[in-house]
C-alpha cells in the first residue's frame, strides 16, 4: 500500500501542531532518569491521535496505514524531543501483528490500554542475529535475561524471544508474571530501557519456528525505519538551529556566517540533511510496496545507516560550529543530540546495518553473483 | 507513444546503430571515430532531444528527455562532440535571429558544424566575469583578441562559441557578448592540453586579430551573461547524475571478488559503505529528476547532489585503487586500468560549477547565510 499525500499532509499537520504545543525543554530535562521516560499525557494524546494504531490493521482497531504513515509522526514528535512510546509500542504491535496472534492485546494497543514491549535482545550487537537468543523456552517456563527493552517501564506485557525445540519462539508474559524481574538502564537522553530476568516464568506461545523469526525480523526492520524517521526529526532541527546561531551569532563586527570557512562547513552539513531527507523519503515511499522480505530488509539497512551516519555527522558539526555553546546542557541542540545518541545503537549501529545489508544481498563470503 | 514503447525504440537503434567497441569508453573519442554514431542520430532525428519540433528537434518533455539520457547513458553511447547541440542550439533557437537559426541550427543539428564552448581563460575560471578576451567593434565587425582556455573539444570543433569583452565602463557581467565565431577564421591558434590519462580533451585557443561579422553576436551586444546563464538549465543535474561511481561500483565488486577480499569484514564494509553511497546518490538524483518531471526546473538544491555524486565517484575511485594492492602501481589496459576511473572522477569536482562555487551557492541561496564579509 502506499500513502496518499492528503493523508501524509494532514497527518504532518496534526502531528506537528502536538509537537508545538508539548516541546518543553525544561519538562523533558526534568524527567531525565525517571519512569516511564515520557509526559503524563503523552500516550493519551497519542491513542487519541490514532497514532499507536497507525500502522497496525483495521481490524485490530489500527488505521492500517503503512510504515511511511508511522515514519511522519515520528519524525514529526522530534519537535518535542522525543517520540517515546511509540517506537516501543510500534515495535511491540508490528511483531503481534505479524505473529498473527494477540488479537485482543493489539486492540488495547491501539486505545493505550494494554502496553506490551518486546524484549528480544541479550547483547550490544544482536541486531542481525535476533532469531537464535540464549533465552530457553521449554516446558511451558522462560528462563534467560534480556536488556535494551524499549518501552519496559509501565509495560502491561512483554513479548519475549527465546529457543525452544521447534525453533525460535515468541512468549507472551504478563508483566506481574511469577519469576520476572525488572530493572532499568537510562539512555543519554535519560529515558529508560528495561532489563529483565527471567526465571522459570510461565507464558503463552504466540508463533514459534519459521513464523516467529520473519515476525521479529520484520517488525525489528520496521522499527528501524521508524527511528530512521525520528532521527531525520532532529537532523533537521539541529540544522535549524545551528543555521540560525550562523546568522545571529556575531564576532570581528559581523555574523559568523558570513565567513566562507564556517559557509562551506554548514553546506557540508546541507549536502548530508538534502541526501538523508531524499534517502527517508524514497525509501519510505518504496518500503511498504516491497513484498520480499529481504527486500525489505535491504532497504531498511540504507535507510538507517545514513540516518545514523548524518545524524553523528550534524551533531560533530553543529557543536563546533556553536563553539562553548554547544557543550552545554543548556542548549537546545543538546536535547537532540542525547536523544540521537541514544537512537543511533539501538536496532542496529551502521557497521552492523552494513554487514547485514550485505549478509542479505549474499551470504558472508559468497560472490553476490552480479547483484549490487 | 507510450514510455515503454519510446524506450525499446531507442534501444533498439543503439543495437543497430552504435557499435559495442563505441560503447562504456571512459573518454570522448576523437572526432573521426564518434561522428559517424553522432550523424546516425542525426539522420535518425535524434540527435536534438530538447529542441522544439519546428526546429527539427525532437520536441520532448523534460521527462521524456530524461528518458531519453537514461536509455543512451545504460547503453554507454559515446561521448560526443555535442556542445552545440545540446547547450548552444537551445540558446540560438531562444535568442537568436531569424538569420542565425537559419544559418546554424541545420548545420549543427547535421554535425556539419562542431562547437566548442570559449569560457572559461587564464584569469577567469570561477570568477567568469572577468574574463578579458577583447572584441573591439568596429562599425558592422568586430576584432577579437585574446585567450580561452580549457575548452573542451577545441581541436576538433570547428566553431566556437564564446563571451567576448565588448565594453569595460560598467560592472564586470555588463559589458560581455556571446559570439558565434568560425574557428577556420585567420587568427585562430589552437592548442590541445593533454590531461591527466594522456588525453587531449581540452584545448587553449588563441584570437589574433579574428575578424567577425556583429551579425555573429547572438543576443544584444553586451548582454552576453545573461544568454550564457540562460545555458544553465535543467541539464545541470547530468552534472549531479550518480552514473559513473555505478560504475567504479561494478568495478570495485568485481575486483573485491576476484581478490577474495569479501571474506573480511574490513572490506565488506568498505563495499557496503560503496554500495549505499552510490545507491543513496541515486535516490536523490532521482528526487531531483521528479522535480523536473513536475516541473519543468530543478532548484538551487540541485547542488548538493553534485557536490555528493562526484565527490562518491572520486572516493570510490580511490578505494578502487586501495582494493587492487600494489597492482594499483601498475599501468593497465581495459577492466585494468585502474588509474581511468581515477583521473576521470578529478574533474567533475571542477567543472560544471567547481564543488566549491555549489557551496557558496548552498551557503547563500538554500542557507540564507550573509554575504560574505557582510559587516
Amino acid at each position: 500500500m502506499t500513502l496518499d499525500p492528503e493523508t501524509a499532509a494532514l497527518l504532518r499537520e496534526a502531528v506537528m501542531k502536538h509537537a508545538g504545543r508539548a516541546a518543553d525543554g525544561a519538562a523533558v530535562r526534568a524527567a531525565r532518569n525517571t519512569l516511564p521516560g515520557y509526559g503524563p499525557d503523552t500516550l493519551a494524546t497519542m491513542a487519541a491521535q490514532g497514532w499507536l494504531g497507525l500502522a497496525l490493521p483495521e481490524e485490530a482497531g489500527g488505521l492500517g496505514l503503512g510504515i511511511a504513515a508511522a515514519g511522519i509522526v515520528a519524525e514529526g514528535l522530534a519537535g518535542c524531543f522525543s517520540a517515546d512510546p511509540l517506537p516501543g509500542l510500534f515495535l511491540a504491535g508490528r511483531v503481534l501483528g505479524h505473529s498473527g496472534a494477540g488479537a485482543d492485546l493489539l486492540a488495547g494497543l491501539a486505545g493505550g490500554e494494554a502496553l506490551p514491549a518486546l524484549a528480544w535482545q541479550e547483547g550490544p550487537r544482536d541486531f542481525a542475529r535476533a532469531a537464535v537468543p540464549a533465552t530457553v523456552w521449554a516446558d511451558g517456563a522462560l528462563n534467560g535475561t534480556k536488556g535494551w527493552v524499549a518501552g519496559a517501564a509501565g509495560a502491561s506485557h512483554f513479548i519475549v524471544s527465546a529457543r525452544a525445540p521447534e525453533g525460535l519462539a515468541l512468549v507472551l508474559v504478563a508483566a506481574d508474571a511469577p519469576g520476572l524481574s525488572l530493572t532499568h538502564d537510562f539512555r543519554a537522553d535519560g529515558t529508560p530501557m528495561g532489563r529483565l530476568v527471567l526465571e522459570a516464568v510461565p507464558g503463552e506461545v504466540l508463533a514459534v519456528g519459521a513464523r516467529a523469526e520473519a515476525a521479529l525480523r520484520a517488525a525489528l526492520d520496521e522499527t528501524s525505519v521508524l527511528i530512521a524517521a525520528e532521527l531525520m526529526g532532529h537532523v533537521d532541527r539541529m540544522m535549524a538551529l545551528v543555521i540560525e546561531h550562523l546568522k545571529t551569532r556575531r564576532q570581528f563586527g559581523r555574523a559568523i556566517g558570513s565567513f566562507q570557512a564556517l559557509q562551506h562547513r554548514a553546506a557540508d552539513m546541507f549536502v548530508h540533511q538534502r541526501l538523508a531527507r531524499a534517502v527517508l523519503d524514497t525509501g519510505l515511499a518504496r518500503f511498504d510496496a516491497l513484498e520480499d522480505a529481504a527486500a525489505r530488509g535491504m532497504q531498511a539497512a540504507r535507510l538507517r545507516a545514513r540516518l545514523n551516519d548524518t545524524a553523528q555527522l550534524i551533531i560533530r558539526e553543529s557543536i563546533q560550529l556553536f563553539g562553548a555553546m554547544g557543550i552545554t546542557d543548556e542548549n537546545e541542540l543538546s536535547l537532540h543530540l542525547k536523544r540521537c545518541l541514544g537512537l543511533i545503537p539501538w536496532l542496529g549501529g551502521s557497521v552492523e546495518q552494513r554487514s547485514y545489508y550485505m549478509d542479505l544481498a549474499a551470504p558472508a563470503g559468497q560472490p553476490a553473483e552480479g547483484r549490487i | 507513444m507510450a514510455e515503454a514503447e519510446f524506450r525499446r525504440l531507442l534501444r533498439d537503434f543503439i543495437e543497430a546503430e552504435c557499435p559495442p567497441e563505441l560503447r562504456h569508453y571512459p573518454h570522448r573519442f576523437p572526432a573521426n571515430v564518434s561522428m559517424p554514431w553522432y550523424q546516425a542520430l542525426h539522420r535518425r532525428n535524434l540527435i536534438a532531444p530538447g529542441w522544439p519540433v519546428s526546429y527539427g528537434g525532437m520536441g520532448l518533455s523534460p521527462e521524456r528527455h530524461l528518458i531519453f539520457i537514461e536509455e543512451m547513458e545504460a547503453a554507454g553511447t559515446p561521448w560526443l562532440h555535442d556542445a552545440g547541440v545540446r547547450n548552444l542550439g537551445p540558446a540560438i533557437i531562444a535568442w537568436g535571429t531569424e538569420a542565425q537559426k537559419a544559418h546554424y541550427l541545420p548545420k549543427m543539428h547535421a554535425g556539419e558544424h562542431i562547437w566548442c564552448q570559449g569560457y572559461s581563460e587564464p584569469a577567469a575560471g570561477s570568477d567568469l566575469a572577468c574574463l578579458q578576451c577583447d572584441g573591439r567593434i568596429e562599425g558592422d565587425r568586430m576584432v577579437i583578441n585574446g585567450q580561452k582556455i580549457w575548452t573542451t573539444s577545441a581541436h576538433v570543433a570547428n566553431h566556437i562559441f564564446a563571451l567576448i569583452r565588448t565594453d569595460r565602463s560598467g560592472p564586470k557581467q555588463e559589458g560581455i557578448s556571446f559570439v558565434l565565431i568560425d574557428m577556420r577564421l585567420p587568427g585562430i591558434t589552437v592548442r590541445p592540453i593533454e590531461n591527466l590519462s594522456g588525453h587531449p580533451d581540452f584545448c587553449e585557443v588563441f584570437f589574433d586579430d579574428v575578424t567577425v561579422s556583429t551579425d555573429c553576436i547572438l543576443g544584444e551586444p553586451n548582454k552576453g551573461w545573461a544568454v550564457a546563464r540562460s545555458l544553465l538549465g535543467f541539464e545541470r543535474i547530468w552534472a549531479g547524475s550518480p552514473k559513473r561511481a555505478f560504475k567504479v561500483l561494478l568495478a570495485l565488486r568485481a575486483q573485491m571478488e576476484a581478490r577474495g577480499l569479501l571474506a573480511s569484514d574490513y572490506w565488506r564494509d568498505r563495499l557496503a559503505q560503496a554500495i549505499f553511497d552510490t545507491q543513496d546518490a541515486q535516490d536523490m538524483y532521482t528526487g531531483f529528476a521528479d522535480l523536473v518531471r513536475t516541473d519543468g526546473k530543478v532548484g538551487v538544491e540541485i547542488s548538493a547532489l553534485k557536490i555528493w555524486s562526484t565527490g562518491t565517484f572520486q572516493r570510490l575511485s580511490e578505494l578502487l585503487l586501495e582494493v587492487a594492492g600494489a597492482d594499483a602501481a601498475l599501468a593497465g589496459e581495459g577492466a585494468a586500468d585502474l588509474l581511468a576511473p581515477y583521473y576521470e572522477s578529478r574533474a567533475p569536482t571542477i567543472f560544471a560549477g567547481t564543488n566549491e562555487v555549489h557551496r557558496n551557492i548552498l551557503a547563500r541561496s538554500v542557507l540564507g547565510l550573509p554575504k560574505e564579509g557582510a559587516a
